[in-house]
């Protein structure tokens, strides 16, 4: 099953793939992706691959997989920590709803279609008395329903908070992941901000009814902060072997109006602070809040800074920075850098949604784009290819790294629309980036680049080293060598 | 995990029946921090190989446009450069539609129009998209005004309390539903 937060949206993102494909049908050789019918392709049997549900101490809810550890009977409701508790005494109970926007996209422009309601699922929502203490907690379930089972009953002096911080287990040592509020944009820089938290007066007797965070009281924090989870957690089973004991804090810095210099950027040295003593993340994500931009809305861009914060800590990244452009050759460990992260934004959605999503898109003041990254050396004129006389060191364009990974990851996790003889899927390729031959050994040009990977995955599965040099050099006219230095 | 996943049920449990104010743990006191301090950034948003500017200026209801297209990389299918005028307003000279061509990186293009009979924005657009890739960049004329911009939602302060060891002291209000 998708994750809930994508459930509402699956339509649209298939819908869009679709309105691509419909506006592009003039004279083309159509790419679309999905099944091309506006209906979600069903594919269950990849849906445990990047999934282990936990359900260890816990007798209910959530799973982690999108399903329940089990339910609680009669008048007992499930607790935040996987508990039934008697609800006979009293309880807050509601749902939580938050606005959010997707896309539509007409020809060569892509924008954004007004707010639609979500369902806060997973969100956790903790309730407080009159003296501002904690007195319970519960998790929201996939349709944003949540009961918090209270010792009496709700007087009408209860509070309700919803916040932006996250711990992977409630016994964490500290916050790995929040969104905050910063007070100022500029140069990207540390900052003293506050998480994001929404308040909601409790009637007496406990029903809050359906609650909506709306556009204007910043759903947009939400939605990041519900996205960027996800991320935490496949980055846990994906690279972590599920410890996310092991997980590096990260802040994302997002405010409607607030503008960072870089327009979106990633910073591994960027400390975020709540309050003047203490740190909540290491490591911080700017995203801009401009208007008439995507904002927090473009899920793409999130999940790309959030790959350069995969690649930072648990692979190796040796990018000299600096401005880039699509369609634009630059030195390869600057490709590979930032082909990897539009590479992981794709991919990664692509797993949650269970079908084949290769769309990059984003929406800066004043204009917009989208880039299809399953495109083959067929679709001649979006992005500048390799030399096949060139050599392994030759200036490369981003867009075709991450058209080349795309190539070389689908057909495991997700149906490839056009078999290329490698389907190496999320596994191989991140096990890949992660392995000694990746992170110490250099070859091609100077740095960690597309040639490294090439050479990593053949010395996990040294049979790869034909059918992977076969669809480089045909395809993908990158004039990969199939040569390969393991440790 | 066995023990650890029980912690954690132990301590929500507690949480709910006792009503404890605060986690045990605290964060750890740290050097307080530089306020605002500037950090090196290795990654920047992608830019656009598609860039427009707009300038113009009005006698009356008779306006003389500029549109300055510059292609910064390489650009996926020729450019279609479209001019969107109010009701009532028409092209003196220039076109509506104007098929620019295959524009290399590195260059500018300029076009120039006149309209007569101009009672509000005139919008322009560039477009380039071949079936792996769509750009497009939009001005208007006159520029938008800038109530356009974003306004962050208020955050009030509340009681401090306590979540997962951090002190939130505002929020932003919300209605309960009906
Ligand atoms: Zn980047």
């Amino acid at each position: 099953m998708p994750h809930p937060l994508l459930r509402t949206g699956l339509a649209t993102v298939v819908g869009l793939a679709f309105s691509l494909s419909l506006a592009l049908t003039v004279g083309c050789d159509v790419s679309s992706t999905g099944d091309g019918s506006g209906n979600p392709t069903a594919t269950d049997p990849w849906a445990d691959l990047w999934c282990v549900p936990d359900c260890t101490g816990r007798v209910c809810g959530d799973n982690g997989c999108g399903s329940l550890c089990g339910t609680c009977e009669g008048d007992n409701a499930c607790t935040a920590a996987g508990q039934c508790l008697s609800t006979a005494a009293g309880s807050i109970r509601g749902t939580l709803k938050f606005e959010a926007q997707w896309p539509e996209v007409q020809g060569a422009s892509i924008s954004l279609g007004g707010p639609q309601v979500f369902p806060g699922a997973r969100m956790l929502a903790v309730s407080l008395n009159t003296a501002g203490e904690l007195t319970g907690a519960a998790q929201a379930d996939d349709d944003g329903k949540f009961v918090i089972p209270l010792s009496a009953p709700a007087t009408g002096d209860e509070q309700l908070l919803f916040t932006t911080l996250w711990v992977p287990s409630l016994d964490a040592e500290n916050i790995v992941f929040s969104v905050l509020k910063p007070q100022d944009g500029g140069d990207p820089a540390e900052t003293v901000s506050p998480p994001w938290a929404w308040l909601v007066p409790v009637p007496a007797g406990g029903d809050v009814g359906q609650v909506t965070i709306t556009e204007e009281q910043g759903s947009g924090a939400m939605y990041v902060f519900l996205f960027t989870v996800e991320a935490m957690r496949s980055v846990t089973q994906d690279m972590l072997n599920g410890n996310p004991d092991k997980l590096k804090s990260l802040a994302v810095l997002w405010s409607p109006g607030i503008e960072w210099s870089c327009g979106a950027c990633y910073a591994s040295g960027a400390a975020q602070w709540v309050d003047e003593t203490s740190k909540v993340a290491d490591q911080s994500v700017f995203i801009s809040g401009e208007s008439g931009g995507a904002s927090a809305w473009g899920y793409p861009v999130i999940l790309h800074e959030f790959g350069h914060y995969m690649a930072q800590n648990y692979s190796r990244d040796d990018s000299p920075g600096g401005s880039h452009s699509i369609g634009q050759a630059i030195a390869p460990a600057f490709a590979w850098s930032e082909g990897w992260a539009g590479f992981f934004a794709v991919s990664t959605m692509s797993r949650w949604l269970q079908s084949p999503e290769p769309i990059f898109w984003d929406i800066q003041q004043g204009a917009s784009f989208w880039l299809d990254y399953s495109g083959g050396a067929h679709d001649q004129g979006a992005f500048v290819q390799p030399n096949m006389d060139g050599g392994l060191d030759q200036l490369l364009d981003e867009c075709w790294v991450a058209t080349m990974l795309w190539h070389v990851w689908d057909g495991a996790d997700v149906p490839e629309k056009q078999p290329d003889g490698v389907a190496l899927g999320t596994d191989a390729v991140m096990k890949a980036v992660a392995s000694k031959r990746f992170l110490s050994y250099d070859r091609g040009a100077p740095g960690a680049d597309f040639v490294d990977f090439c050479d990593a995955v053949i010395c996990g599965q040294p049979s790869m080293a034909w059918p992977l040099k076969q669809a480089l050099n045909g395809l993908l006219s990158f004039p990969y060598d199939g040569g390969s230095q393991c440790p | 995990m066995m023990s650890k996943s029980l912690k954690l049920a132990g301590w929500l449990s507690v949480a709910a029946l006792a009503g404890c104010g605060a986690r045990e743990s605290q964060p750890v006191p740290q050097a307080p921090v530089a306020q605002a301090r500037p950090v090196v950034v290795t990654s920047q948003r992608v830019e656009l190989p598609l860039h427009l500017t707009l300038t113009g200026s009005a006698e009356g209801d008779r306006v003389t446009l500029r549109a300055v297209v510059r292609v910064s990389g390489h650009l996926p299918a020729p450019v279609i450069l479209k001019v969107v005028l109010p009701e009532g307003a028409a092209l003196e000279s220039g076109l509506p539609v104007d098929r620019l061509g295959e524009l290399a990186a590195d260059t500018v293009t300029e076009r120039s129009f006149v309209a007569t009979g101009v009672h509000g924005p005139v919008r322009v657009t560039v477009e380039s998209a071949s079936d792996a890739a769509g750009f497009e960049a939009h001005a208007q004329w006159p520029e938008a005004p800038a109530a356009a911009v974003e306004v962050a939602p208020r955050m009030e302060p509340i009681a401090p309390v306590k979540i997962l060891g951090i002190q939130v002291d505002k929020a932003v209000p919300v209605a309960p539903g009906k």
